[in-house]
């Protein structure tokens, strides 16, 4: 075995190492308070909620909306892989309905954790989470099947 | 003077934020903007004396507004604005947008609802949000579709008195946007003369009526988007009562009818976004001017612009934009007008070539920076070239302008 096959070796290893170390690819997945009754929702009315344009679930409950930060990785991967579309177009739209009148904002969390404690806690809220989620709130939020 | 009572209220407005951060509520929502621009131009004024070797810093934009959500169907939103361009706009402090928003139903497949007040008003892809600099497309927005520096506030070519209603309908990919509003009678401000007439005149004009309709198409969640937008306006103007002379030449009452359709095309990558906009418009102005044959009077202005934005990080975006504004499409190199009225012919368009770039400093705190090189001078503003009207503005000019701007 030569010195550069080694070394092939050892680079392989560690980029290894650092994927197990970055643990799964934090899969980004729609959670509503558990009070809400649907186990799925179309795409179209997740847009329509994100977007600040559907405010009320079909039952009247007021539609909550929790967000990250636009460059958080878990917001880049819900905006791109379940909403389809990019973190600076929901900002464009966010900024046009705020300052035309037309619209309020999401509300914007600190943390993936801070976003599941106020989905847990808040009616009609909707959100996202990737990941591992705390035991203790498993029966306060869902996750919905996007159709 | 001015600088000073805005930056005033700029700090007034940046003590409000701290408060609106610490406690928002979430049904009660408080936001803002504040922006400082700089100009530095040759050849021709924009935005106060910009020619000066010291430039003109009388470029300021605030805004405050509040919203609450009583409801899942209701919102009472308003929003007051201080604005200052040069010396076509010096806004102290008005009502932008004061309105109830009802939505009477809205499922999984759509909505629709009412907004009545003042609204603002939605045409091509900007206008409604235009006075946060964080919505434009740039610091100064194409002058072919967005009518700016010529009195175009005054018009009421930002808001208006009225009613709207709206309707959405999501289908797969698809989502469909009407906006359709209708305006009642309401003055316009001291600038409108300037903004349709290009000149003082003594008397006043008010809107007897307004009606717009947007339809918007965001395509797979906004990766394409189309708009087609359509305005008409009867405008009415009362003469001062002073009798006619060359001072005074509009002395006589008369009516206007405004006409203007946009189209509007946008198609996004995840770095790369290109927009283009296309409008003509129609002045009828012979019910203005007695005496005026209607080959004269009516004008058919026409703007377009094609730009494309390139976000190189999160951050950090870039653009290139040509925009166009013809005054009259059947005059576009303005000879017709040269032979009638005397003035030079390339008053009578305006070939704008702009590079520029936007910063976001923190998610509250961004700045832009952008270069202009033009050919014609449509949308200089006589208010800012005095000697504009004598035929004295220059054909081949440009300009640079910075602005600063924080939101919440």
């Amino acid at each position: 075995m030569n010195r550069a096959s080694l070394r092939d070796i050892h680079v392989k290893a560690l980029m290894l190492l650092m994927a197990a170390m970055a643990g799964p690819a934090a899969s980004a997945e729609v959670i509503v308070n558990a009070a809400q009754p649907q186990a799925s929702i179309s795409r179209a009315f997740l847009r329509g909620m994100f977007g600040m344009r559907l405010r009320a679930w079909p039952d009247g409950t007021p539609v909550r909306v929790y967000v990250l930060g636009d460059d958080d990785p878990l917001h880049v991967e819900f905006s791109t892989e379940v909403l389809q579309t990019y973190p600076y177009q929901l900002r464009q739209n966010w900024d046009r309905l705020v300052y035309s009148g037309t619209g309020q904002p999401p509300i914007q969390v600190g943390s993936a954790e801070d976003l599941l404690r106020r989905v847990a806690e808040t009616p009609g809220a909707i959100g996202y989470a990737g990941g591992v989620r705390p035991a203790a709130l498993s029966g306060k939020v869902k996750v919905l099947n996007v159709r | 003077m001015g600088s000073l009572r805005c930056w005033g209220i700029g700090l007034a407005a940046l003590g409000l934020a701290g408060t609106a951060v610490a406690g928002p509520g979430e049904d009660v929502q408080i936001h803002g903007f504040v922006s400082q621009g700089f100009v530095l131009s040759e050849g021709n004024n924009v935005n106060g004396s910009s020619t000066d070797s010291s430039g003109s810093a009388k470029y300021q934009e605030l805004g405050i507004n509040g919203s609450w959500r009583p409801r899942g169907d209701l919102m009472l939103a308003a929003q007051f604005a201080s604005v200052r361009a040069g010396e076509a706009t010096d806004e102290y402090l008005t009502l932008e947008y004061g309105l109830l928003d009802y939505t009477p139903w809205q499922a999984e497949n759509g909505r629709f609802g009412l907004r009545a007040g003042k609204v603002k008003l939605p045409f091509g892809f900007y206008n409604e949000s235009r006075d946060a600099v964080f919505t434009r497309p740039g610091i100064l927005m194409p002058q072919g579709i967005y009518l700016e520096t010529s009195g175009a506030r005054e018009f009421g070519y930002f808001s208006v008195y009225g009613g709207q209603f709206y309707a959405d309908w999501y289908a797969g990919n698809h989502a469909l946007y009407l906006e359709a509003g209708a305006y009642g009678d309401q003055s316009l401000g001291d600038s409108a003369d300037i903004a349709i007439l290009r000149a003082d005149a003594k008397g006043t004009f008010r809107n007897d009526r307004g009606f717009l309709v947007r339809l918007l198409e965001d395509y797979d969640g906004g990766r394409f988007r189309a708009a087609l937008s359509w305005a008409t306006v009867d405008l009415s103007y009362t003469p001062s009562g002073e009798p006619f002379s060359g001072s005074n030449p509009f002395a006589m009452p008369g009516k206007l009818d405004f006409r203007q359709t946009i189209l509007s095309f946008q198609y996004n990558w995840p770095r790369l976004s290109l927009t283009a906009e296309y409008t003509w418009r129609n002045f009828k102005l012979d019910d203005l001017i007695p005496g005026l044959s209607s080959s004269v009077a009516d004008l058919e202005p026409s703007g377009a612009y094609l730009q494309a934005t390139y976000r190189a990080t999160p951050k950090w975006s870039g653009f290139l934009r040509y925009d166009e504004q013809i005054r009259d499409s059947s005059d576009r190199d303005g000879r017709k007008a040269e032979a009638r009225f005397g003035l030079p012919r390339y008053y009578q368009f305006a070939h704008d070539w702009t590079v520029g770039t936007r910063y976001d400093l923190t998610s509250n705190l961004a700045a832009w920076a952008e270069f202009h090189y033009v050919d014609g001078v449509a949308w200089v503003n006589p208010l800012d070239n005095p000697d504009f009207n004598a035929g004295a503005a220059e054909r081949y000019w440009n300009l640079a302008t910075v602005m600063i701007g924080y939101r919440f």
